[in-house]
């Protein structure tokens, strides 16, 4: 099942979702944030804006960046969960 | 050479709730109601345009209004039926219309105001967007149709199961979050995965995109700095707030002393920094 990362009103209700889908674009680990029509995805392993479609912050509520880097662990476990062959940071698995 | 114009795109509505289409408040969008309506906006309505029957009468109903538009040079771009047409209307339907959706018996769509929404969006937004979709479980194959009207086949095999170990339910085909995501039962898909996998065209647009921005001063840093293995709190006295807005490209020209405090620290010349 996707992971939805739950987000505080007023954030849901005005339609803002963070996602890891059951197909995602493999290469690299993300989440991808939804607005809208808008979509922004965000690696785990280096917290960069992907390409396509790029961005960056400013053009995200606040808030909802809040909530992402409180979760970041979590996060990051539900992609491995997901994707257990390409693991956010698969030189943990060396050791 | 001149600039190539966008001709322009408009979203007529058939047969919906005056009050429930205001509330949408879709962007330059036209409602009528009745066959006089329909044929007044046939006239009207530039070749570019997207129109969408939420009721099977209505599309009868548009299909009589082309008898009285005769004068018309060629076909409208596309229609979208919230209700299947009736099956031996369809060949006048496609005579009338470059693009069809939603005509199979089990389409499935977007919802009516995100499918309002794509359909308004610029042509190259629409076309990342799913807005509608069928699965025919005979030839094992899923139908989607983008926000431009150009459906792509994809088959079943696509969505295998993730390591969740969810299967996709077939019979469960949903389309949301814009046309972002589709839904099959509880397994949910992101479009540009399917597009990235199914789609040569989109592909080589995304690379290009990529290899676009992997040119930008921001992207040769973060290049650089991870190939010396310094991470972004290691550029004092920058933070690694301020070194990740760098990488990102949010911030405009550099100071020279910020420049020579990070390629110091890379161990470079700055202008050599772009090059890598």
């Amino acid at each position: 099942m996707a992971f939805s990362l739950e987000l505080p009103n007023p954030l849901a209700t005005v339609g803002w979702k963070v996602k890891i889908r059951d197909k995602e674009r493999l290469e690299p680990p993300h989440v991808t944030i939804l607005h809208k029509r808008h979509d922004w995805r965000l690696g785990l392993r280096d917290g960069a804006f992907l390409v396509p479609p790029g961005g960056s912050w400013n053009e995200i509520d606040a808030a909802v960046q809040e909530v992402i880097e409180a979760n970041w662990q979590l996060l990051c476990e539900e992609w491995d969960r997901a994707y257990p062959t390409n693991r956010v940071h698969p030189e943990d698995d060396d050791g | 050479m001149g600039k190539v114009l966008k001709k322009p795109k408009q979203l007529v509505v058939l047969d919906l709730d005056k009050e429930r289409f205001r509330r949408m408040g879709v962007r330059g969008a036209v409602l009528c109601r009745g066959r006089e309506e329909i044929a007044r906006s046939m006239r009207r309505a530039p070749p570019r345009s997207f129109w969408v029957s939420t009721r099977q009468q209505a599309t009868d109903d548009l299909l009589r209004s082309v008898q009285q538009c005769r004068s018309r040079r060629g076909p409208f771009y596309g229609l979208v039926t919230l209700q299947p047409p009736r099956p031996n209307s369809v060949p006048g339907l496609s005579s009338c219309f470059r693009r069809l959706a939603g005509i199979a018996p089990d389409s499935r769509l977007l919802p009516l105001e995100e499918l309002f929404d794509v359909l308004s969006s610029p042509g190259s937004e629409a076309a990342n967007l799913f807005i509608a979709g069928v699965a025919d479980r005979q030839s094992q194959t899923l139908a989607l149709t983008r926000g431009n009207l150009k459906t792509i086949t994809v088959p079943f095999s696509v969505f295998e199961p993730s390591g969740t170990r969810l299967q996709p339910d077939f019979e469960q085909l949903a389309l949301t979050d814009y046309g972002h995501t589709v839904r099959l039962g509880d397994y949910e898909a992101g479009s540009d995965a399917i597009l990235y996998e199914t789609d040569p065209e989109y592909r080589r647009r995304a690379k290009k995109k990529l290899h676009a921005e992997e040119k930008t001063f921001g992207a040769s840093l973060r290049r650089l700095r991870i190939q010396k293995g310094l991470s972004r709190s290691d550029f004092a006295p920058l933070s690694a707030k301020t070194v990740a807005r760098i990488e990102r490209n949010e911030v405009g020209k550099l100071h020279g002393a910020t420049l020579r405090t990070i390629a110091g620290r890379l161990g470079v010349e700055p202008e050599d920094i772009e090059s890598y």
